[in-house]
């Protein structure tokens, strides 16, 4: 581990405590979370990428064995599509893990500067649960395109389909939790779109 | 909680979580599941392809597997069972879009010995060198394993190996099928984008809900 690393965690964190006696709100929110997610995804790459990758294939493997359309050998992060004419093996990389995402996500939500500890702490399990969950939906409809349409789907399947899928998944979740609870406590003069 | 505390939080879990990663570090494997060392027990868990020929005879029929780590691309070809030598002597790669003629030679660039163990050199044109590879012949079975480093490869097929995505492996004297592995890479930075605009409406949101309060 570079020494410089730790230089930049305390500058960091020297930062933020700057900008919050500055009252600088927005600063404070963007630098935190933004230097949270670098430094998370710093450390935890080698620790979490390989679990993940065994987890999603795993999970996905659950829902493609029990339809009959994939294998998963969820040891190596590999996902075996048969279809009738063509194989094509599906490895799970460090990119399509979804952690990234639900560092993304977990540091946005820490410095977002609305829920208490305890609905942070319930958040960051929901949303862990969402992101997994919509990746491997992903996976699983990208596997079912290539059953069905053979290896020359893949591209579609996986660089439009696929990513549609996760994409509208997780952008339910940034609605709720991060842009929904504000426009419903919205008041406008006496209107509001909080139900009393 | 006051800021103070909250700060003083997050440099715990920072600092417990680096001294943690600094003392488990040493001790994560990185060990390969696939070694090329003229062995194929590796390859035993890891999918196969079935190669079969224009007769559709599975006694005549072969085996093919890619598989792709830490930056490394392996593959493999192996007999189904001794009824007749495994040719191996050209491939074809496809790397996402663009297709590669690899020929396969023994190590003194002359020969291809069919009995025992032979190192293998790949080659793409006449004097670049992908890596290189084993051949293993005896009375049960053929095989070949190989493995090419895909920096390596950038440099002729001009694609970064970051966005290496599909891999498809043909040899034309064993059968019709192609082996295929593929990533299946969200383009996660992206989304992390999204997440931000959301959170940054959000922001918005609430301190114009404070300024109308006050």
């Amino acid at each position: 581990m570079n020494p410089l690393f730790f230089i930049f965690v305390l500058v960091y964190i020297y930062l933020l405590t700057v900008l919050k006696r500055a009252k600088l709100p927005f600063a404070f929110f963007c630098i935190g979370s933004v230097g949270m997610f670098v430094f998370t995804v710093v450390l935890l790459q080698p620790l979490v990428t390989v679990p993940m990758q065994k987890a999603v294939a795993a999970v996905a493997g659950l829902l493609g064995q029990a339809i009959g359309i994939y294998q998963s050998y969820f040891q190596y992060g590999i996902l075996f599509i048969q279809s009738k004419t063509e194989t094509i093996s599906m490895y799970i990389d460090y990119e399509c893990s979804g952690i990234i995402e639900i560092v993304a996500f977990l540091s946005l939500l820490w410095f977002f500067p609305v829920y208490s500890t305890a609905e942070k702490i319930f958040t960051s399990i929901i949303g862990f649960i969402t992101i997994f969950l919509s990746n491997v939906l992903r996976i699983f409809v990208i596997c079912l395109i290539i059953f069905f349409f053979g290896n020359d789907a893949f591209f579609i399947a996986h660089t439009i389909i696929g990513r549609f899928v996760f994409y509208f998944c997780s952008i339910i979740l940034y609605f709720f939790v991060f842009t929904r609870p504000q426009v419903i406590k919205q008041k406008v003069g006496r209107f509001s779109y909080e139900n009393k | 909680m006051s800021i103070k505390i909250k700060i003083l939080l997050i440099t715990l879990i920072c600092s417990i979580t680096s001294f943690c990663f600094l003392s488990i570090a040493p001790r994560i494997s990185a060990a390969n599941v696939v070694t090329i060392d003229g062995y194929d027990d590796d390859w035993d868990n890891i999918p196969k392809t079935f190669i079969g020929n224009s007769n559709n005879d599975k006694l005549a029929s072969y085996y093919g597997s890619l598989y792709v780590e830490n930056g490394v691309l392996y593959g493999y070809y192996s007999t189904n069972n001794k009824t007749k030598q495994m040719p191996v002597d050209h491939i074809t790669l496809k790397v996402n879009n663009r297709t590669l003629q690899l020929n396969i030679l023994s190590e003194d660039n002359t020969t291809y010995y069919p009995d025992g163990k032979t190192n293998i050199n790949i080659y793409y044109k006449k004097d670049a060198i992908l890596n290189s590879g084993v051949y293993f012949s005896n009375m049960q079975k053929d095989f070949l394993e190989f493995a090419i480093d895909l920096n390596e490869l950038s440099t002729y097929t001009k694609i970064p190996a970051i966005q290496m995505s599909e891999f498809s492996l043909h040899n034309p004297s064993l059968g019709s099928e192609w082996v295929s592995v593929a990533g299946t890479s969200s383009f996660p930075y992206i989304l992390s984008a999204i997440a931000f605009i959301f959170s940054v409406t959000g922001f918005f949101l609430i301190k114009n809900k404070k300024v109308r309060e006050k």
